[in-house]
């Protein structure tokens, strides 16, 4: 596998200190020069020696320079790993990098742009060091450089850095720089481990270190202009992920972030937490920060005379209904009216599909934007409302708030009962918000006289329960006449948060569009273009929409074989039924049709076995290594799957063993609940998997495992189908 | 979708692009039927050729040391289906170049096609020199068409190898044309053209020209399946051997014979400088204290195989002539050239008489009796040892000296001789020599099966597990053998594990470890319901729409036995019938055998001959059906 270096960056040396042709050895002299740390190192302790590779040391280094009127960023990383079996051989063997710098070419990297330097040495196990030639040794097609390393063996030592340097001139007066987000854990366990961050005056920095992670220090340098700080880790194990989890919450981890401004007025106007003084590392950011950030950005504003004309032609019962059909209005105004033309303009349909709207038409293409545009809605209706600030719960909680980026904003309306509402995709719903801020710890912004956002209180998300988030499948299963497998009608129906991923699998433009220019009396897109192109954009609107539907039912039919654990379903049709577009509460639903050939059924003689229980799909089989699980458990939230499944028993046959499809596990963590009965001539089993909360403690996992194994073993039910 | 359309709204909202005007004209009536009638001819397909024409021409390079060749080729494209997105693609090398790469529509107003030249990457070659042109087509409905255009140019007419008859589009009509001067000597050699509709038609052009033209209908396009033999088995193609020019009076010989490819060959081989101090002291240790010859061959080949990372760099000649060995020595990486000639050095160095050998996989249905650049694909080496000759593959891994890979089996070698070659063919095993065999020794045990299980392995049964086992990080190992011992089933629980030694690729490969299946007894009332099989070998190998030949990867043999001890009280009532077929190709045997106290189940699966054809398909499906139906039927064991 190659190894790529381009998502690790920069560092910062002033350009002006080295002279061009002498870059790659200076750079050299950082990562491998007489001061550079375990130069020597070739030992592994002994709890590691049957790993795949044990990393010595592990170096990663980020500069931010401004000089005159460029900006340099310098991201670098510097690697020292003994390689202990064929894998690891195998996976250092090829680098590949983009933009090499070289030496010969100085004139050509003057000039702004990204330019990659990379070192590569081998360290035998006798001591003998072996410098890669890069020029040499690799091949460059297309801006492409390929590196195969040469007599790289099992045992060896591969010491490589790869430092990236980013030149910009000087546009703005501020610069947020991407956040880093990790944790201290690898793919290979490390023996040291030093994160270094070196910036001149100008720049600000949130650092913050969670879980137990080391603290960053600042060192002294002996320079006036620059500063430079340092984290220090030992002896860390490789990671190790499982299932249900979210690592930034629980294991050692860094967030940091970089900002320049040209002064301290500037750095009030930038999109971050920033620190009042350039001195002081940012680790924690006050309510008040908060306010006067939100405050200036989520000023009420926008042009929503559409909205308002809507509105006023229509009446409601009570403000709440107000508010949830205007957001219904606007991400259908705002979004979903413009994809037909965005799909005739992508699809090469037309290359100016856009230009039948009127001139101020536009799309809400921002979460500030939105919040914005609503807010002056509610102030032109007298509506109060709070912004709403919080954060995912995979992120860590509400008191860490560190890069603005990973702040979540949604707006909550007073009205009686209060209605939520977030920016908008094609299928969210007014009253609801991500799941991944179900119940979290959040800020309320309000203002006390409706003017300048003054306030801010702490408070909590309400939480979903498994009741508002279900699954539910009904389905209808016969026997074919000759017993070689079965033919399956199934309803399913999705609610709450078991909704959004469905629709977005499920539903395509034509799905929902034309739904939304029927609710709402808009004009349709092909209505607003003129003749001349009217009939081809039908036409060709409609084949990309045949093609796309074509394409939709493999996909669903596949999708379908790997829930039954088979290699295809035969004779697959499906049908929307409706899509719960309009409330958290409204499920969204659609029927399929399908047959199962040579499976679930086996002869026994005159009898059959069926292998029932399949039908509910499959189901989380531990493995011992999961069943041993130290960590807590994280989900994105508590739900319920539920099923019917209506067995129509053949003519001559009676049913036995149905005493095993019968489960009832339920505790606080969850439940598996099965029953069967006949009824008729049909065998009608019911059941339900609860999980109970999105959050377990490890010390609830055997209580999990309970439930998890009901319906593990629930689907590895049989019934016999004996002959009268 | 999802990110398809935001990426719209994003990017071109509201973009009054310009780029160029885009008018389109509605399919007639007439083409609309036309794609109607191809779409029931070829209903897989989505886009079709109506008319595909090749014009190839050659002529002579300015320094008059090589024929070039020119291959234009024109399609007219149609879509089938309700709409349509393709890449119209053509690749070119260091040897090659494309000068022309038109499109142009009658459906459409539009001169520019964006034309994208990048490096092609192919995840077996680390780095090669083939490049691709390619334009998006996009058949907004159904009867849109394209008329296109693409000429080649080969700098070299040794690189002009071949020209396939299908595409990746089905072909209503196809014309190749070639025009040969008096001046150059060819034989086109028809491979694969049965079961076509092909005319051929000779006639005299100018100056002497010949005009050769062959007329062909209704070809099905490229098929993408897995596990196929080589396309040069698969499709209609027209091999080109050019045997000589003559240029002002003087006659140069390209391949007329297959001494003139090995000639060219060994011209390559020959410039090396084979200095091998750098592998002295490596062949003294790998030699020292062995006093049998082919056990230094053994230490030697053995090295290679471990030591020796297999990475390919295909760039112009570097495809042709093999690296040298104290290169391929001091990096430890190199393709098969390399690998095949620093066998070759190190076993000279030790004083054995050892050989460049050429050859093609089993990819490959030529031999040397058509010279030319694709007959060969592959290069490992010959070692003459008392009489006889032993082939080492560098490439291989795990591979036992003496033991030939499937893919070289019964493929003809170029070997060198000196001035002279040597043809031969690689030996070919019988398919028991690679087996995969197992013994269950089970019972019965609270509604679970318990017991012991013994597997065996030898040729590249043995030598493709050894290779993965050992490709793995050192900790997944232990975790890959419970999951592999396992079939991946959480049903199945294997433990105390038992291995031969994993670094020997001598010995049969051999694994023991008690195992205990869940979910494989169902009781009801009086009688107990036993699915035995957890392995069930070729029951998902129905082949219902496969379109070409299957190739198994060797010929084999699968052997397991269940034995299973009936549980006091409990008798067998019913078991499967047993069953036999056997045609040319394989032999499938399954028997039960009830005894008093126990039930012994056999399967014996022989792959006799590694590629099933479609002509066979049917009777294949049948056994295989029978085969799931004794794999569905439950074993009945009932109260006494």
């Amino acid at each position: 596998m190659n190894r790529f270096f381009t998502c690790f960056l920069l560092l910062a040396l002033s350009l002006s200190s080295f002279a061009q042709s002498n870059k790659e050895d200076n750079v050299r002299e950082i990562f491998w020069g007489p001061d550079a740390k375990f130069q020597d190192m070739t030992e592994i302790p002994e709890k590691w020696k049957n790993e795949s590779a044990v990393i010595i040391y592990k170096f990663e280094d980020y500069t931010y320079n401004k000089f005159m009127t460029k900006m340099t960023t310098v991201k670098s990383l510097r690697q020292r790993i003994k390689l202990l079996d064929k894998a690891a051989v195998e996976e250092f063997s090829e680098f590949s990098f983009q933009n090499r710098f070289k030496s010969s070419n100085w004139l050509g990297n003057l000039m702004a742009g990204e330019k990659h330097i990379v070192g590569v040495k081998v360290i035998k196990p006798d001591g003998t060091e072996n410098i890669i030639d890069i020029e040499k040794e690799s091949v460059e097609v297309d801006g492409e450089t390929k590196l195969a390393i040469a007599n790289l063996e099992v045992g060896d030592i591969l010491d490589y850095y790869s430092y990236i340097e980013d030149l910009q001139p000087v546009i703005g007066t501020i610069e947020v720089y991407d956040p880093v987000e990790e944790t201290l854990a690898e793919v290979y366990p490390v023996m040291n481990y030093r994160l270094q961050l070196l910036t001149d005056n100008k720049f600000y920095l949130n650092f913050k270190s969670f879980n137990g992670a080391p603290e960053i220090r600042e060192i002294d340098n002996n320079k006036n202009s620059k500063r430079l700080f340092v984290l220090e880790a030992t002896d860390l194990e490789k990671r190790d992920f499982p299932n249900w989890y979210y690592p930034l919450v629980e294991l050692p981890s860094v967030k940091f972030q970089v900002y320049y401004a040209k002064n301290g007025r500037n750095a009030d106007y930038a999109m971050a937490f920033i620190a009042e003084d350039e001195d002081i590392i940012k680790k924690d950011v006050s309510q008040e920060e908060i306010l006067n950030l939100y405050d200036t950005r989520f000023r009420p504003y926008g042009n929503y005379g559409e909205i308002e004309d809507y509105l006023k032609d229509h009446e409601y019962a009570n403000q709440a209904e107000m508010v949830t059909d205007a957001y219904y209005f606007m991400r259908h105004y705002f979004f979903t009216r413009y994809i037909e033309a965005s799909l005739v303009q992508e699809s090469k349909i037309s290359d100016n599909a856009f230009k039948y709207y009127s001139r101020g038409a536009m799309f809400l293409d921002s979460q500030q934007k939105f919040v914005q545009m609503f807010t002056a809605l509610l102030k032109e209706f007298d509506i109060d409302y709070d912004i709403v600030v919080g954060k995912n719960r995979y992120d860590g909680s509400l008191d860490d708030i560190l890069i603005e980026q990973n702040v979540e904003t949604l707006l909550k309306i007073k009205t009686s009962p209060p209605v939520y509402i977030e920016y908008f995709d094609p299928h969210t719903v007014a009253g609801s918000f991500s799941p991944h801020l179900d119940g979290t710890d959040i800020y309320l912004l309000s203002s006390k006289k409706r003017k300048k956002i003054d306030q801010i209180d702490r408070s909590v998300l309400p939480a979903t329960t498994a009741k508002d988030n279900i699954s539910e499948s009904i389905m209808t299963v016969n026997l074919n006449e000759d017993f070689s497998g079965l033919s399956i009608e199934s309803t399913n129906k999705f609610l709450g948060h078991e909704k959004n991923e469905e629709q977005k699998d499920r539903l395509f433009f034509a799905d929902y569009v034309y739904e939304d220019y029927d609710k709402f009396g808009t004009e349709r897109f092909l209505d607003m273009v003129k003749n001349k192109e009217r009939d081809q954009f039908e036409q060709e609107l409609k084949s990309l929409s045949d093609k796309i539907k074509e394409k939709q039912k493999e996909h669903f039919k596949e999708r379908l074989a790997a829930i039954f654990d088979l290699e295809e379903v035969e004779n697959y049709d499906y049908n929307i039924q409706q899509t719960g577009r309009f409330g958290f509460s409204q499920a969204f639903e659609f029927s399929e049709k399908y047959d199962i050939e040579n499976a679930m059924i086996k002869k026994a003689g005159p009898n059959f076995i069926l292998e029932i229980g399949k039908l509910i799909g499959q189901q989380i089989s531990l493995t011992a290594k999961e069943r041993e699980r130290k960590e807590n458990i994280f989900m994105a939230y508590p739900r319920q799957l539920v099923n019917t499944i209506n067995f129509n028993i053949p003519e001559g046959y009676s049913i036995e063993g149905i005493e095993n499809l019968n489960f009832s596990t339920e505790n606080e963590t969850g439940a598996f609940i099965s029953n069967a009965k006949i009824e008729g001539n049909k065998l009608v089993i019911n059941t339900r998997k609860e999980y109970s909360h999105n959050y377990e403690p490890n010390a609830n996992w055997p209580k999990m495992m309970e439930f998890l194994d009901s319906a593990d073993k629930f689907y590895n039910s049989k019934i016999l189908l004996k002959k009268e | 979708m999802n990110l398809f359309l935001w990426r719209s709204l994003m990017l071109l909202f509201f973009l009054n692009g310009t780029a160029y005007a885009q008018k389109h004209k509605e399919p007639s009536a007439e083409d609309v039927q036309l794609a109607e009638n191809i779409k029931a001819q070829f209903e897989d397909d989505d886009v079709a050729i109506i008319q595909s024409t090749d014009m190839i021409t050659f002529d002579i390079s300015r320094d008059g040391k090589q024929v070039t060749a020119t291959q234009t080729t024109k399609n007219q494209l149609i879509n089938l289906s309700s709409r349509s997105d393709i890449q119209l693609y053509d690749f070119y090398d260091g040897e090659s170049e494309i000068s022309e790469f038109d499109i142009y529509s009658d459906n459409q107003k539009r001169a520019d096609y964006d034309v994208k030249d990048e490096a092609y990457k192919d995840e077996d070659l680390f780095h090669n020199d083939a490049r691709v042109k390619y334009a998006h087509l996009d058949f907004p409905v159904k009867a849109y068409r394209y008329e296109t255009s693409i000429t080649k140019n080969y700098k070299d007419i040794k690189y002009f190898t071949s020209l396939y008859l299908v595409e990746d589009y089905p072909i209503v009509n196809k014309e190749i044309t070639f025009v040969i001067p008096s001046w150059l000597k060819i034989e086109l050699k028809e491979i694969n053209f049965e079961g076509y509709a092909v005319s051929k038609t000779i006639k005299a052009g100018e100056d002497q020209s010949e005009i050769v033209t062959f007329i062909a209908k209704d070809i099905p396009s490229r098929v993408e399946e897995v596990n196929t033999p080589g396309p040069t088995y698969l499709y209609p193609h027209i091999l080109i051997l050019p045997k000589s020019f003559e240029n002002e009076g003087e006659k140069t010989v390209l391949f007329n014979d297959t001494g003139d490819l090995y000639s060219w060959y060994r011209s390559l081989a020959d410039e090396l400088e084979n200095d091998n101090s750098a592998l002295k002291s490596k062949v003294a240790d790998l030699t020292a204290n062995t006093p049998s010859e082919e056990e230094k061959i053994r230490n030697i080949y053995y090295w290679i195989q471990d030591n020796i990372r297999y990475i390919a760099f295909e760039d112009g000649i570097a495809g042709f002539k093999p690296d040298e060995a104290s290169n391929v020595f001091k990096k430890r990486y190199g393709d098969c050239k390399g690998m095949a000639n620093l066998t070759k050095q190190m076993l000279t160095e030790a004083g054995f008489d050892a050989r460049l050998t050429w050859l093609g996989t089993d990819r490959i249905a030529y031999d040397y009796s058509t010279p030319n650049l694709s007959v060969d694909n592959h290069m490992i080496c010959t070692v003459m040892l008392d009489g006889k000759m032993i082939f080492l593959d560098g490439t291989e891994k795990f591979n036992s000296l003496g033991e030939y890979n499937s893919r070289i089996q019964g493929q003809q070698m170029l070997i060198e001789d000196g001035e002279k070659y040597i043809l031969t063919k690689v030996p070919v095993t019988n398919p028991e020599f690679n087996s995969e065999e197992v013994s269950y020794d089970l019972s019965i045990l609270n509604e679970e099966i318990v017991g012991r299980v013994h597997k065996s392995f030898s040729g590249q049964q043995r030598s493709g597990l050894l290779y993965y086992f050992h490709s793995l990080q050192n900790d997944r190992k232990e975790d890959f053998l419970n999951f592999y011992l396992s079939n991946g089933s959480n049903n199945i629980e294997v433990s105390n594990i038992r291995t031969s030694d994993l670094t020997n690729r001598d010995s049969i490969l051999e694994i023991d470890y008690d195992i205990k299946i869940k979910n494989a007894v169902s009781s009801f009332g009086n009688t107990v319901y036993l699915d035995l099989d957890i392995d069930k070998e070729l029951g998902n190998m129905e082949f219902k729409d496969r379109k070409v030949d299957y190739q198994f990867e060797a010929r084999k043999d699968l052997v397991s036995t269940y034995k299973i001890s009936i549980p006091e009280g409990l008798s067998v009532a019913g078991v499967p019938e047993s069953y036999k077929a056997s045609t040319d190709a394989y032999d499938l045997n399954v028997s039960f055998d009830k005894k008093e106290k126990e039930l012994i189940y056999k399967k014996h699966f022989r792959i006799k001959n590694s590629r099933i054809k479609v002509s066979d398909f049917e009777n294949w499906n049948k056994n295989i059906q029978q085969l799931n139906t004794i794999y569905n039927e439950q074993i009945i064991l009932s109260k006494n």
